[in-house]
């Protein structure tokens, strides 16, 4: 998070300069956003869309926007409300995401005959937002915590599951017992 | 400590998370256990592919003209009103209007030449372009919403 950043929009916006505030939020924070949404939707396209409605949103509300949140605080919110949104009217593939076609160019593999994307898609929804957005954002569990509104100690444990299943269903041979591979 | 919370050692190790103490505890650990060490190689292979391979998604280029753009069209369609509501405007109430005027001079009216009935009727016919305008106004709104 970048707090400069931050601090210019929030002068930009007492200023009166909405319109230069508004770009320079979408410049710091555009990618951010789109990996939140994609984490959530699980399809490019339909993440694309959404966040660009959660930025129209947000120009919306930013005359309202008195600083009482930090501002990746209020914008990943508006976000996870879009996504939630499109999820509900059925506009994303909210229930199947990152299928060979939503994510094909994000193939990847342990083992050739196994099919990781199936791995992803099978997890629970909380785990594959957390994991996805763990490695969008190089690993960094304070971000996702910040992302999807969650006590670090939480995005940590859904990661720990994440992983130990992904793992799990990947793993062709099982190993010695008690460990979770099977 | 038992190999659960080895485990979640193992996987704060990979993301650099391990205080030099608790690597020297793990380390001595995984030397005593084969299914820990077995924990530690899958879980290794997994995060470098998934390192590899989710990497780091980004928006296209276009991203934020598409924003600013579909945000100038929404400014445009707030405004009060644009040329293309005038029009609807005009040509709903004008319509209306002539059809008013229409029904006045060509309809053999008993009361015609009672002033209270010319009153009724200009009322209805302004009643009637106004209620025209209005919707001639919301479906081209509509219409635009829609493209």
């Amino acid at each position: 998070m970048d707090q400069a950043t931050d601090q210019d929009v929030q002068q930009l916006l007492d200023g009166g300069r909405r319109r230069e505030a508004f770009e320079r939020l979408i410049e710091q924070y555009q990618n951010k956003v789109f990996r939140l949404c994609f984490s959530i939707l699980g399809d490019e396209a339909a993440a694309e869309d959404a966040a660009q409605d959660s930025f129209l949103k947000a120009w919306r509300g930013l005359p309202g926007f008195r600083g009482d949140a930090a501002l990746p605080t209020w914008l990943y919110s508006i976000a996870r409300n879009t996504c939630l949104t499109w999820s509900q009217r059925g506009t994303a593939r909210a229930q199947e995401p990152l299928t060979e076609g939503a994510a094909a160019s994000r193939s990847i593999a342990i083992d050739d005959s196994l099919d990781v994307h199936a791995a992803i898609a099978g997890l629970p929804r909380h785990y594959r937002q957390a994991l996805l957005l763990f490695y969008f954002e190089d690993k960094s569990y304070e971000e996702v915590a910040a992302m999807l509104d969650l006590p670090l100690r939480t995005v940590k444990t859904y990661l720990h599951r994440a992983r130990k299943e992904l793992a799990a269903s990947l793993t062709s041979k099982p190993t010695e017992a008690g460990h979770g591979l099977r | 400590m038992a190999c659960d919370e080895f485990e979640v050692k193992i996987l704060e190790g990979l993301d650099g998370r391990l205080a030099e103490e608790e690597r020297r505890l793990l380390d001595k650990h995984l030397l005593s256990c084969s299914a820990c060490r077995a924990f530690q190689e899958a879980q290794t292979a997994l995060d470098r592919t998934l390192a590899a391979k989710l990497g780091h998604p980004s928006v296209v280029p276009r991203f934020s003209r598409e924003i600013l753009r579909r945000l100038e069209l929404e400014e445009r369609g707030a405004q009060t009103l644009s040329i293309s509501d005038l029009l609807d405007l005009a040509g709903a109430g004008g319509a209306a209007a002539a059809l008013g005027l229409s029904l006045y001079l060509f309809v053999p009216w008993p009361e015609k030449n009672d002033p209270a009935f010319t009153l009724v009727l200009v009322w209805i016919s302004t009643a009637a372009c106004a209620a025209a305008g209005i919707w001639a106004l919301a479906s081209g709104r509509g219409r635009t919403a829609q493209l």
